[in-house]
C-alpha cells in the first residue's frame, strides 16, 4: 500500500508538473506576443518620434529651400543609424525626395512608419523602416528569459509543491497513516486478543455455566433424588421446598408442606430447650446438627439426624435455611440392639474373667496340693512308696499337674493382658543378663534335642527400661519355640542391636521345620499350633506367641514373624527407641 | 558625419585665425606661412572642401608650403576678404571678379578653369521634364528659383538672359534665392519652383531626366583663381605655372576630376575674358539692387 501511494504521489506531481508546464507554456506564450506587440508597439511609437523628429528638421530645410542639406540630412540620419533600413521621403507630386534601402532589404518589415509633413503648400510623406533585428534580438532575449523563467518557475514550483507534498503534507499524512495505522493494528491485537480472550472467556464462563448448571442439576438430582429428607425454608422458616424423599417419609406432598413451617413435622417428645439451641445457632450463621424426633403425617414419629444449613448470599447475608433429616430409626434400633448386645458381651467378658479369675484361683490351688503331695511322693518323703510303679505314678502326677498349672498361669496373663490388668514393673535391664539367664532354662532341652545355641548379644548393648521378668518370659518364650520346632542338628542364633532409628531389635532365628502364611496366622492365635503333629511331639499350651506378643506390645514394641517352610523362622522384637538408655556422655 | 563637418569647421576657423596673425605677425623665416586658398560658398562649404583638399595638397607640395582651404560665409564676405586681400587666393566668379575689380581695384589672375577642353562655361535655366515651359518667354508668371544673388552662372547670366527675353524680374510669380545651385536643381525638380538657373556644370551633374534644360547663355569666360595684390609675383607665377601644369601632372586628371567631372585643367587668363560679365552686370546690377 506504502509503495502505491509513493507511486501515487509521484504520478500525482508529474500530473502537477506537465500541467504547469502547459500553463506556464500557454502564459509564456501569451506574455511572449503581449511582449512582441508592446515591444513592437513601443518600438513603432519610438519611430513615429523619430519621423516626427525627422520631419520637423526636414521640414525646417524645405522652408529655406535647403534641399540638399535636408537630403545630407537624411542621409546622415541613415548614416548614424544602422536600425534604417529604409528612409524614403516622397513629395506629393510623386518626386521622391530621398531614397535609402539598406542593401538586400525588400522593405517589407513590421516596423514601418509613414508621415506626412507639410511646408507651404507642399506635403511630404516619410517612410521609415526600421531592422526588426533589435526587435527579433530583443524577442529572442524575452524569450530565453521566458523559456529560463519558466523553466526555473516550473523546477520551483515542483520542487514547492514536491516540498509541500511531500514534506509538508504527505510525509505527516503518511506519518500520521503510519501510526494510525500502527495504532489500529495494535488497537485490532488488542481487540483480537480481547475477543480472543473474551471468547476464551466467554468459553470458559459457558463451560462453567454448564458445568455449574450440570452441578446444579446434579446438586438438583441429588436433592431430589436423595435419600434424605431435603426441604428448604425461608429466613422465617417458612417451607419453599421439600423434596420427594420429603414427601416419602412425611407422607406430606409438595403442596401440604410448602408455606407451612417445620413444626409440620415438629414432634412433641422433642424438649424445647433443643429447638432454642438449634434457632440460636443457625441464626448465628452457623450450621446445626443433632438428631430431632419427627412426625410424619399419620402421626407416627421417627427418629432423624438433621442438619440445617444457613444459606447466605454474596453479602454474608442469610437468606434461607437448608434442612436434612435423615430417617435413622433403623440405624436407631441397630444401636440400641449393638449398645445392648455390647453390654451383653462386657458382661460376659467379665463374666469369663471373673470366672478365669475364680478359675486360677480356684485350680491352682488343688494343683498346688497336686504338685507338692506328688513331689512329696517322688521324693519319699515319708518314706518309700513300696512298688516302684507308684513312684512313677506320682511323678507323672507332678508332671502333668506342672504343665496344667504353666497352663493355667499361661491364660491368666493372657487374660490378664487382654483385660489391661497386667502392669509392667519397670527397670534398666541388661538383654545380655536376660539372654543368659533364659539360655541357661533352654540349654537342657536344646542339648537334649541336639540343637545348638548361640548368641551374639554383647555386654556392650546399652540398658533398656523394660519389665525384667516379663521380657525374661518374652525371650524365654522365644528361645524355647525355636528350640522346640528345630529337629536334631538345627541351630538356633540369637541377636540384639541398635536400629538406626535407636529402636532395640531382638533376633531369633532357628532353621527349624517353618511355616506357611497361613500357619503364622495359626501361631498368632490364640492356643493355636501349626502343626498338630508338633504339638503332640512338642508339648506346649499354644498360648506362648500370642502372650508374647501381648507383652512386646505392652512394652510398647512389635513382634513380627518371619518363617519359609522347611528353613526355619525369625521372631523379630523391637523395643521402641525411647527405652534403650543411652550410654552415659552419650545422646539417644 | 557630424563630427566630420565640426571637425572642419574648426579647421577653417583655426585657418582664419592664423590668416589673421599671419597679417599682424612677421613671418617665420624657419616655417612658411600657409597659404590661404578661398572660396565662396557656391556649393556647401565641406563639398567644397572635399572637392579642393587634392588641389590644395598638389600645390602645398610644389610651393613647398601648406596650403589652407577657407570658406566664406556667404558671397559678400568672400567678396570683402578677396577684395581687401586677405585672401592669398581667391576663387572667384567672373561676376565677382568684375566687382572686385570695380570695387577694390582688379585683382592679379592666375587661371581659369577649362571645363571639358573648354575655358568658358554657360548658364542653365531648367525647368521639370514635364513642364510646359517652352522658353524664356513661358516664365513670366512662374515661379524660379536662383542662385546666391551675386551668382553669376546661378543668377545674374539668367536674370540678363530673362532680361534679353522680356521677363522681367518682376513678371516672375515668385524669384527666390537658394543657397546654392543643387538646391536650385532640387527645388526645380521636387516642384517648389517652375524654373531655376543653375551653371551647366552643375545641371549636367544632376541631369537624370526629371529636368530639362529651357535655355542656355553664351560662353562665360570660366571661374579665375586670383591672388591677392601683394603677392610675390613670382609666387604668383609659381602658383599660376603649376596649376596650369596640373592636367599634365600623374595627379592631375584625379585632382581635377574630384572638383568635377568636366574639369580638365586650368588655362591662362586674362582680364579682356570677362568683359561680357560686365556687360551683364551693368544690366542686371541695378535689377538686383546693387
Amino acid at each position: 500500500m506504502g509503495r502505491t501511494l509513493k507511486h501515487n504521489r509521484w504520478g500525482l506531481l508529474v500530473t502537477i508538473v506537465l500541467v504547469l508546464t502547459l500553463f506556464a507554456s500557454l502564459a509564456s506564450v501569451l506574455v511572449h506576443g503581449q511582449q512582441k506587440a508592446r515591444l513592437t508597439e513601443d518600438h513603432v511609437r519610438r519611430m513615429r518620434m523619430e519621423a516626427d523628429l525627422i520631419g520637423a528638421v526636414l521640414t525646417d530645410a524645405m522652408l529655406r529651400h535647403d534641399y540638399a542639406e535636408g537630403q545630407r540630412l537624411l542621409a546622415d540620419w541613415t548614416a548614424k543609424h544602422t536600425e534604417v533600413v529604409v528612409l524614403t521621403v516622397e513629395l506629393d507630386n510623386g518626386r521622391p525626395f530621398f531614397v535609402y534601402r539598406a542593401q538586400g532589404h525588400t522593405g517589407s518589415t513590421p516596423l514601418a512608419v509613414e508621415r506626412v509633413f507639410r511646408y507651404h503648400d507642399r506635403a511630404l510623406t516619410l517612410t521609415l523602416c526600421h531592422d526588426v533585428a533589435e526587435l527579433t534580438g530583443a524577442m529572442a532575449s524575452l524569450r530565453g528569459g521566458l523559456v529560463l523563467l519558466t523553466v526555473s518557475l516550473i523546477g520551483l514550483t515542483a520542487l514547492t509543491l514536491w516540498y509541500i507534498l511531500f514534506r509538508w503534507i504527505l510525509r505527516p499524512m503518511e506519518e500520521e497513516i503510519a501510526t494510525r495505522t500502527r495504532d489500529l493494528n495494535a488497537a485490532r491485537d488488542t481487540l483480537e486478543q480481547q475477543v480472543a480472550e473474551r471468547t476464551a472467556s466467554l468459553a470458559a464462563e459457558i463451560d462453567m455455566r454448564r458445568r455449574a448448571e450440570a452441578e446444579l442439576r446434579k446438586r438438583g438430582m441429588l436433592v431430589e433424588q436423595s435419600p434424605v429428607m431435603i426441604f428448604i425454608t425461608d429466613r422465617d422458616g417458612v417451607i419453599e421446598y421439600v423434596n420427594p424423599k420429603f414427601e416419602e417419609v412425611t407422607g406430606y406432598v409438595a403442596a401440604e408442606a410448602l408455606g407451612q413451617t417445620p413444626r409440620l413435622i415438629k414432634s412433641a417428645d422433642t424438649p424445647r430447650a433443643v429447638y432454642e439451641d438449634l434457632w440460636r445457632t443457625i441464626l448465628a450463621g452457623r450450621s446445626w446438627r443433632g438428631e430431632l424426633k419427627d412426625r410424619r403425617k399419620d402421626g407416627r414419629e421417627f427418629w432423624a439426624t438433621v442438619a440445617i444449613t444457613p444459606i447466605k448470599d454474596t453479602d454474608g447475608a442469610i437468606t434461607h435455611f437448608g434442612a436434612l433429616h435423615e430417617d435413622i430409626t433403623e440405624r436407631k434400633l441397630a444401636e440400641e440392639s449393638m449398645i445392648e448386645a455390647r453390654h451383653a458381651a462386657e458382661m460376659a467378658n467379665k463374666a469369663k474373667t471373673d470366672l478365669l479369675a475364680n478359675m486360677s484361683h480356684e485350680l491352682r490351688t488343688p494343683l498346688n496340693a497336686i504338685i507338692g503331695f506328688s513331689q512329696a511322693m517322688t521324693d519319699g518323703l515319708f518314706g518309700p512308696l513300696g512298688d516302684e510303679r507308684y513312684g512313677e505314678y506320682a511323678a507323672f502326677i507332678r508332671s502333668s499337674g506342672t504343665h496344667l498349672l504353666d497352663l493355667i498361669n499361661d491364660i491368666l496373663d493372657v487374660s490378664a493382658v487382654e483385660a489391661g490388668r497386667l502392669t509392667l514393673n519397670e527397670e534398666p535391664v541388661s538383654l545380655a543378663d536376660i539372654f543368659e539367664s533364659s539360655s541357661r532354662l533352654v540349654m537342657p532341652h536344646a542339648e537334649t534335642a541336639g540343637v545348638t545355641l548361640n548368641s551374639t548379644i554383647g555386654r556392650d548393648l546399652p540398658l533398656v527400661e523394660a519389665d525384667p521378668r516379663r521380657l525374661k518370659q518374652i525371650l524365654l518364650n522365644l528361645l524355647s519355640n525355636a528350640v522346640k520346632f528345630t529337629p536334631e542338628g538345627g541351630r538356633v542364633d540369637c541377636d540384639a542391636r541398635i536400629d538406626t532409628d535407636g529402636a532395640m531389635v531382638i533376633t531369633v532365628r532357628d532353621t527349624g521345620i517353618g511355616m506357611d502364611a497361613d500357619g503364622l496366622a495359626t501361631a498368632m492365635s490364640k492356643f493355636g499350633q501349626v502343626d498338630s503333629s508338633l504339638s503332640r511331639k512338642h508339648e506346649g499350651t499354644g498360648l506362648g506367641l500370642p502372650l508374647t506378643k501381648g507383652l512386646v506390645e505392652l512394652h510398647g514394641g512389635t513382634l513380627d514373624l518371619a518363617s519359609t517352610v522347611g528353613e526355619g523362622t525369625t521372631v523379630t522384637v523391637r523395643l521402641p527407641a525411647w527405652r534403650v538408655i543411652a550410654p552415659t556422655g552419650t545422646m539417644r | 558625419m557630424r563630427s566630420k563637418a565640426f571637425l572642419i569647421r574648426a579647421f577653417l576657423l583655426l585657418a582664419l585665425i592664423m590668416a589673421g596673425a599671419a597679417r599682424l605677425a612677421p613671418a617665420n623665416a624657419t616655417e612658411p606661412e600657409p597659404l590661404s586658398l578661398g572660396f565662396m560658398p557656391y556649393l556647401n562649404a565641406e563639398h567644397l572642401i572635399e572637392k579642393y583638399t587634392p588641389l590644395a595638397d598638389y600645390l602645398s607640395d610644389h610651393l613647398d608650403r601648406p596650403v589652407r582651404i577657407t570658406v566664406a560665409r556667404n558671397y559678400n564676405e568672400h567678396i570683402r576678404l578677396t577684395g581687401e586681400d586677405r585672401l592669398d587666393i581667391a576663387f572667384l566668379g567672373g561676376s565677382p571678379y568684375v566687382v572686385i575689380g570695380e570695387r577694390y581695384g582688379l585683382k592679379p589672375l592666375l587661371v581659369r578653369y577649362v571645363f571639358s577642353g573648354k575655358p568658358t562655361f554657360r548658364s542653365v535655366i531648367l525647368v521639370d521634364a514635364n513642364s510646359g515651359v517652352q522658353s524664356l518667354a513661358d516664365l513670366a508668371g512662374k515661379r524660379m528659383a536662383f542662385g546666391n544673388v551675386n551668382s553669376t552662372l546661378s543668377t545674374q547670366v539668367p536674370l540678363y538672359m530673362l532680361m534679353q527675353a522680356g521677363v522681367g524680374l518682376g513678371d516672375l510669380a515668385a524669384a527666390t534665392h537658394l543657397r546654392n545651385h543643387e538646391n536650385v536643381i532640387l527645388g526645380v525638380r521636387f516642384g517648389d519652383f517652375d524654373a531655376g538657373a543653375v551653371a551647366e556644370e552643375v545641371f549636367n551633374e544632376h541631369d537624370d531626366g526629371t529636368i530639362r534644360a529651357l535655355a542656355l547663355s553664351p560662353d562665360l569666360s570660366t571661374h579665375v583663381f586670383v591672388t591677392r595684390t601683394t603677392m610675390d609675383p613670382a609666387l604668383r607665377q609659381t602658383i599660376a605655372t603649376a596649376l596650369i601644369s596640373l592636367r599634365d601632372d600623374p595627379r592631375g586628371p584625379a585632382i581635377l576630376g574630384a572638383i568635377s567631372p568636366t574639369l580638365t585643367g586650368f588655362a591662362p587668363v586674362r582680364d579682356r575674358d570677362y568683359d561680357l560679365h560686365r556687360t551683364i552686370l551693368a544690366d542686371v546690377l541695378p535689377v538686383l539692387g546693387e
